[in-house]
């Protein structure tokens, strides 16, 4: 009888121990189009984790070098997961992982998996529809400049806003007042594409305001875009003729705030009252509140923006607003350059061609409904 | 050689980073970080650069005694106060930095922001007129979303006698609708084009195709 | 009447900003409470906390600065208040350097004052600041502690117990930006989810929200609170009414008003034309 209770009393103690099982199928595999220092591990649910979820843990992730050990902690995982990726190796290294099951209690682990190493790849093959769509665009673009060159006549149908400039900085300059000018509102970037269109646009109203000698006023939001302003604008005025005439304390910094900005521009359309207003490049929620300003002064106001939620504000409260694209076709517009309005034309069949891809993509994709396997392709044009 | 060098800057620099974004190799991708880290230095000096001109045109007001240099003097005296506040006594909670922060400019940024809810008012009395078929469409289709997207909206079309009681989710779904698809259609288009031109106006510049905003001006 | 009519077609904008001010302004003071409908895209973003397993870790971003407050505060409470009921580990960081003190005071509202059983370090930590947008979201997929060195109080990251779990953004169960603009929403939207497949959501200004659409539609952002309207909706759902659903009223009534003056505007509009054509 008292055998009887001390094995059963061992049998007891060890009966936790016995009953936790470490998570089964490990496997190890390599993280495709990465730098190589990645590996993903992938294992089945702890019968622990079902049995008991409130008293689970997680998963502990072991590595080593060697298949004795030691092995040292790569990462843990919450419950409800998994698969775990391991991505502080060395590439050319050899690995070996163990994963622990942990509760609150006690803990299981695997026997050791390895050596596996984990290896960079050349070329990111998820990215092989961004890499046809760029060289076709490219090829698209050196082709009609190629053509430009040789004398095509190449088309492009009037744009209002820009056909606009010229009224606004002539009005200006009758009425004797300046023009103002934003190269995007209250958090522009440099690197943004749109503020360096609006860059573009600039140099073309400041070589007609040179030429006019009318004051152009640049509050700018980053230092950067204030510095390319800056250098714009005093080389306008030297290819005007008119060196003299520029003035850098006009092209200023104010904040990189954007409400403080906001403030800022608005004070000098109230306070300088400039004729013509130029908002061109990245907008957000200032659009209105300096749109609408600008009208309450009078000023003729042209307006672009690719921002899609502020082109109704500009729409409403200005006299002319480039929508989207033509921002970046303004350059090509205003010179009138072969060259550029080459690169316009091949933008157009860029176009042509992303219609055309859509539509066969809606098509298959609605077939994919009844013939799965055409699914593919919508899945293969989803850009990663 | 001014215009020169720049330009192939900007080539082999744009080109390397288009390279990075398909070769996921460390010799390739390590460089491309490494020129990303410079970049977010850069941006962290040009802070100095914007507060030099901030100081510099300032000072020349309040020296010319221009008109307005109080309010140059003030942005000045501000600039200085908030700096030192932060950098000697931290801006955690309980300084008299967050005070500052949460008593005087919190408010004044949200003040300015509100201002747009005036704004859309006194623009959308002015513009949305029905003068044409497109016009009209397009009032009807603001006047439903605005109606629709408030509580009140939903609220009141409840009670409208026969359709509301029938009906009562109809006009939560035509806002629905009207945000979904056409609403939806229309940015779409306009989002490809604008990629387009952006992705047309960048392969100009690192072509050397457009090259005014390399100070050459008006050519 | 012709007079009347034509004045009518062009109002003072100071009696509109009148208008819109009292309205507002009433409208608060009285706080008549409106039953609120919860949307499908609200829905979509607090099932994506919701059924996080407990004790995931969630990085929260704040990417607005003061000027959003009022719309975009109430819903960080909101859903900072929803992610320490769930037990979820909260990273919290902005990419807005005028931003980064609202972090600490939703802490100080929030954790500090209704859940003070969290602990910093194992529960929550706030990371604070960094410039680089875009490359600073790559930088945190390789580790949050290149990117991070130091949290807000200036710990090293890499000594904080939460952080020698969570080592990667891709750690992360989800994503959550409150989002003014850029770097903010669509930024998370290309980087996190786009590039390492982490789930994103988040809130934005009622302006931007609009833009978001066909994000929700393709699937790359999982849910949407637009604007104070979203953060009223969210109260609703973690239900602990606040700044939100108080401004719901005022918001009811300034639309109702700018209806009220288009309508006004068009019957002027009409008639002075009628009138014209005679």
């Amino acid at each position: 009888m008292k055998k009887c209770l001390i094995v059963l009393l061992a049998a007891g103690l060890f009966l936790p121990a016995l009953a936790m099982d470490p998570p089964g199928n490990l496997q190890v595999r390599d993280v495709p189009n990465d730098d190589g220092r990645s590996l993903i591990l992938t294992w089945d649910k702890a019968a622990a984790e079902t049995a008991d979820p409130a008293a689970f843990k997680g998963y502990r992730i072991l590595r080593s070098e060697t298949a004795g050990g030691p092995y040292a902690e790569a990462g843990y995982v919450f419950p409800g997961s998994l698969e775990f990726t391991d991505n502080t190796l060395t590439p050319g290294v050899q690995y070996y992982y163990q994963i622990n099951a942990v509760t609150f209690t006690d803990s299981a682990q695997t026997a050791p998996l390895g050596p596996v190493q984990s290896s960079a790849q050349w070329f990111n093959t998820a990215r092989a529809n961004i890499l046809i769509a760029f060289l076709v665009f490219t090829g698209l673009i050196l082709l009609y400049i190629y053509k430009a060159r040789h004398g095509a006549d190449l088309f492009v149908r009037r744009i209002a806003g820009l056909s606009a400039v010229d009224e606004a900085i002539g009005r200006a300059t009758e009425m004797g007042r300046p023009i103002l000018y934003l190269p995007s509102g209250g958090l522009s970037a440099v690197s943004d594409i749109q503020t360096l269109a609006s860059l573009v646009i600039l140099g073309r109203v400041a070589n007609k305001a040179a030429e006019y000698d009318t004051p152009l006023l640049v509050p700018c939001s980053d230092p950067l875009v204030m510095t390319l302003a800056q250098e714009i604008v005093k080389s306008s005025y030297m290819n005007a003729g008119r060196p003299d005439a520029y003035r850098a304390e006009n092209i200023r910094y104010l904040t990189n705030e954007q409400f403080a900005y906001t403030a800022g521009v608005d004070g000098m359309m109230v306070r300088e009252k400039p004729a013509a207003n130029f908002m061109i490049g990245t907008f957000y929620a200032e659009s209105l509140i300096l749109a609408e300003t600008g009208y309450s002064t009078g000023a003729i106001q042209i307006a672009g923006t690719a921002m899609i939620t502020q082109l109704p504000f500009f729409v409403a409260a200005c006299d002319y607003t480039l929508i989207g694209e033509e921002i970046y076709a303004a350059s090509a517009y205003l010179s009138k350059e072969p060259v550029l309005l080459g690169t316009i034309k091949a933008q157009d069949w860029g176009k042509a061609a992303v219609i055309f891809l859509i539509l066969i993509g809606a098509v298959m994709q609605t077939l994919a409904l009844k013939f799965p396997q055409l699914g593919f392709f919508a899945g293969w044009l989803m850009p990663r | 050689m001014k215009k020169t060098i720049p330009l192939a800057i900007t080539f082999l620099a744009g080109f390397y980073m288009i390279l990075a974004f398909f070769v996921p190799h460390p010799i390739v991708a390590n460089s491309a970080q490494e020129m990303q880290s410079w970049e977010i230095i850069i941006v962290a000096f040009t802070l100095v650069l914007g507060i030099g001109n901030l100081i510099f045109v300032h000072a020349e007001k309040i020296q010319r005694r221009r008109q307005g240099w109080f309010y140059s003097l003030t942005l000045l005296v501000c600039l200085a106060f908030m700096m030192v506040l932060g950098l000697f006594w931290g801006i955690k909670e309980g300084t008299a930095y967050y005070w500052l922060y949460d008593n005087v400019m919190a408010p004044l940024s949200s003040a300015m922001f509100s201002l747009l809810a005036f704004f859309i008012a006194s623009a959308a009395y002015r513009a949305f007129r029905a003068r044409n078929k497109e016009a009209t469409l397009l009032l009807i289709a603001a006047a439903i979303i605005m109606i629709g997207r408030v509580p009140l909206g939903s609220w009141l079309w409840q009670h409208v006698p026969f359709l509301g009681a029938k009906v009562p989710a109809l006009l939560d779904q035509v806002t629905q609708w009207v945000m979904e698809i056409p609403n939806t259609a229309g940015q779409r288009g306009i989002k490809i084009g604008a990629a387009l031109g952006a992705v047309s106006m960048a392969l100009r510049m690192l072509l050397g195709i457009e090259r005014s905003y390399l100070t050459t001006g008006g050519n | 009447m012709k007079t009347f009519l034509e004045r009518l077609t062009r109002i003072d904008r100071r009696w509109i900003f009148l208008a819109m001010g009292l309205t507002v302004a009433l409208a608060l003071l009285i706080n008549v409470k409106l039953p609120m409908t919860v949307s499908g895209d609200v829905k979509q973003a607090y099932d994506l906390l919701e059924k996080l397993p407990e004790g995931s870790p969630v990085l929260f971003s704040w990417d607005y600065d003061p000027g959003s407050m009022p719309e975009l505060y109430p819903l960080s409470a909101a859903m900072l208040r929803h992610a320490m009921r769930r037990n979820l580990k909260v990273v919290m960081m902005g990419h807005w350097v005028t931003g980064t003190p609202l972090i600490e005071k939703q802490v100080s509202e929030v954790i500090r004052t209704e859940y003070p059983g969290k602990v910093y370090g194992r529960d929550y930590v706030n990371l604070g600041y960094k410039s680089g947008q875009a490359v600073l979201v790559v930088t945190m997929a390789k580790s949050i502690a290149d990117a991070f060195p130091q949290d807000y109080y200036k710990n090293r990251t890499d000594t904080l117990e939460l952080m020698k779990q969570v080592k990667s953004l891709k750690d992360m169960g989800a994503v959550v930006s409150f989002s003014a603009g850029d770097p903010g929403l669509i930024m998370w939207i290309q980087f996190a989810w786009q590039r390492f497949g982490v789930p994103v959501t988040g809130g934005c200004t009622a302006v931007s929200a609009p833009e978001f659409s066909a994000y929700l539609q393709s699937g790359q952002l999982v849910g949407l609170m637009g604007g104070m309207r979203g953060a009223a909706e969210y109260e609703v759902l973690v239900d602990h009414p606040g700044a939100a659903s108080t401004g719901m009223s005022a918001q009811s009534l300034a639309h109702f008003l700018i209806v009220g003056f288009i309508l006004v505007g068009n019957i002027a509009f009409f008639l002075t034309r009628k009138k014209e054509e005679k």
